[in-house]
């Protein structure tokens, strides 16, 4: 937001008005989101209220996987368990989000962490704020998703803002999980690559195989959305507490579908910073 | 030799630094250039630093206080004799043993906001922005908790005054774009739930089973917990009245506790969970300005990007308020910059 002429007449006035004037509301009343002040404006300027800051967790115990030390396989028990809590957190904050009557959900942050519930115990918690948009979009239908949820996206709210303009609208948050073990070296290669810098096709053809399961299955969730494509996507390595050789590689980004043909955005203006 | 004080009102050493700043006109801040001038380009003057302070002695484990009392009938025997699977969330929300701690909490941080909304007044200011509300433990003696909240008060331009001075956690440019929008900041809150959870026989089974398999207990004393803080911060809000509530930060915290209640029935070793969430934010209000809000304008900036953003990370990481994501989002644009 900028171009705020230095003469601000009668702003600050009618801003101190309305806090003579407040009066204690119903808790009904005032909505909570978990916007910063950027995303709040722009949410609102794209054309969307913020309706209610919405939740959603699950504590997941990760049961155990019977692997070989030495072959690239993926760990399905610990992909599966990372899907299905994941889901579960997802699904409860898009119930809330229905239940509250919104179109969508922006800036969901959806967190694994491990805290004090014991080693094999994973806590995936979800967090955004429920919005529900003015009007319809344009060219009619609704905000939701093709199954009649809210849409979710995990954009910032500048990139949301963005993203309207530009004619496209958020389907769902999309992603792709896969938990892979990387085949320890077997002795006889160790010994025979000691001395060289070499690559080490196993370790490069393991990786390739996680993040490609991965990727496929998140394109599988926006493919099930009818998406036109995935924007934002993050591939991410996690380790959790599987130790060196087992990794999480997960993928996640926001599906979306087109408003209008063109996607023209106006053209930028362009600015030099004096600071720097 | 400090001034005797009866605990009421502000600190003599707060009164005599208020007479003195109101009686220089000079004032203080801790405002950037950045966030100075925008305060200014709304209408507003800093009229000087705030702060209000605090210190609580909290004592909150075991035995004597009794707070985190799991209220679960079951606990304390074997599983057969009641010990099953439907162990009851605690949550101070809904009036458990805790309800009296949160309140102990609650008080504190309004005691300091209050003082610190004092010194406000006494400098003739309207309210207070980059309100930074921290609590930090005394070295010697971890119980003693300082709740402390430090920040700039301002002043609008014009004769119109406020009912009670607003407080904020928004920095300058938040403030600014606020109010250029249309809306202005009533009240910073902070909503806390504390729940408790004893781990009963299902839980129990549910974490050492061999299966995928979700801890239903859990996840509900987290879901229970953190929309119990949701609650406390809307209730709160409705306090004084505003349309809208910002988010500053919230946190969650887990950790286990020997039970209470089977160690008093029959000196068996069990345990609790017990969460904590707190969730800071400021009410907002609507008001109608009579100029139409600036529009969003979209820029590409020729400058050098790189040290923009290092400057905003930098100002992420020390803030009390950095959001991990928005500072990861920093570092990615960073790395993609090149800088």
């Amino acid at each position: 937001m900028t171009n705020t002429e230095p003469n601000a007449q009668g702003v600050p006035a009618d801003a101190m008005r309305r806090l003579a004037e407040l009066e204690p509301g119903k808790p009904g009343s005032i909505f909570t989101s978990d916007l910063s002040v950027n995303e709040f404006l722009l949410v609102r300027e794209a054309g969307f209220k913020p309706i209610g800051l919405v939740l959603g967790s699950s504590i997941y115990h990760v049961g155990i996987q019977i692997g070989r030390w030495g072959k690239n396989q993926e760990l399905e028990t610990l992909s599966q368990a990372m899907y299905h809590a994941r889901e579960l957190a997802m699904t409860r904050m898009e119930a809330e989000a229905a239940a509250l009557g919104a179109d969508g959900i922006v800036g969901v942050r959806l967190t694994v962490e491990a805290r004090e519930f014991g080693n094999d115990v994973a806590e995936f918690i979800a967090i955004g704020t429920a919005v529900k948009a003015d009007n319809p979009p344009p060219g009619g239908g609704s905000w939701r998703n093709n199954k009649g949820q809210p849409f979710t996206s995990d954009l910032s709210g500048q990139d949301f803002w963005t993203l309207i303009r530009a004619g496209y609208a958020p389907l769902g948050m999309v992603m792709g999980t896969c938990v892979y073990h990387i085949a320890h070296q077997k002795m006889g290669a160790v010994f025979s690559n000691l001395g060289k810098n070499v690559e080490i096709e196993q370790f490069t053809q393991a990786l390739y195989d996680a993040r490609e399961l991965a990727m496929a299955r998140m394109q599988a969730e926006a493919e099930a959305l009818h998406a036109e494509g995935v924007v934002g996507v993050q591939l991410n390595a996690h380790n959790h507490r599987w130790g060196g050789h087992t990794t999480e590689f997960f993928s996640i980004g926001t599906a979306v579908r087109p408003l209008r043909a063109d996607h023209e955005i106006e053209r930028p203006t362009m600015v030099l910073s004096l600071d720097g | 030799m400090s001034v005797p004080w009866s605990g009421s009102g502000l600190p003599p050493a707060a009164a005599e630094r208020m007479a003195e700043v109101r009686a220089s006109g000079t004032w203080t801040s801790a405002l950037s250039t950045g966030e100075f001038a925008s305060i200014r380009s709304v209408g507003f003057e800093p009229v000087g630093q705030v702060m209000g302070s605090a210190v609580y002695h909290v004592g909150r484990s075991g035995r004597y206080w009794g707070y985190h009392d799991c209220l679960f009938p079951g606990a304390g025997y074997g599983f057969s004799y009641g010990n099953v699977g439907n162990a009851p969330i605690a949550v101070s929300g809904q009036g458990s043993p805790a309800a009296a701690l949160v309140g102990v909490f609650n008080s504190a941080r309004q005691t300091a906001l209050q003082r610190m909304t004092a010194e406000c007044l006494a400098l003739g200011g309207d309210g207070v922005v980059s309100a930074a509300l921290t609590m930090a433990p005394f070295v010697a003696q971890p119980n003693c908790l300082e709740f402390k909240v430090i920040g700039t008060a301002v002043r609008a331009q014009g004769t119109v005054r406020p009912k009670h001075p607003f407080t904020s956690h928004l920095d300058g440019q938040g403030f600014a774009k606020l109010v250029a929008s249309g809306w202005v900041p009533v009240e910073l809150l902070v909503g806390m739930s504390i729940g408790v959870r004893h781990d009963d026989y299902r839980t129990q089974s549910q974490s050492y089973s061999w299966r995928n398999i979700e801890v239903t207990g859990w996840s509900d004393l987290i879901h229970e917990v953190r929309s119990d803080a949701r609650r406390q911060l809307q209730l709160q809000g409705s306090r004084q009245g505003g349309d809208a509530v910002i988010m500053a930060s919230s946190d969650l915290r887990v950790w286990r506790e020997s039970c209470l209640r089977a160690r008093n029935r029959n000196n068996s070793e069990q345990e609790d969970h017990v969460a904590e969430s707190t969730m800071v934010g400021t009410t907002i209000a609507r008001f109608k300005a009579r100029r139409e809000p600036p529009r969003t304008l979209s820029v590409m900036p020729l400058g050098d990007r790189g040290e923009l953003l290092k400057r905003r990370l930098a100002a992420v990481a020390s803030s009390p308020y950095g959001d991990r994501a928005q500072y990861q989002r920093l570092v990615q644009e960073l790395n993609e910059t090149g800088g």
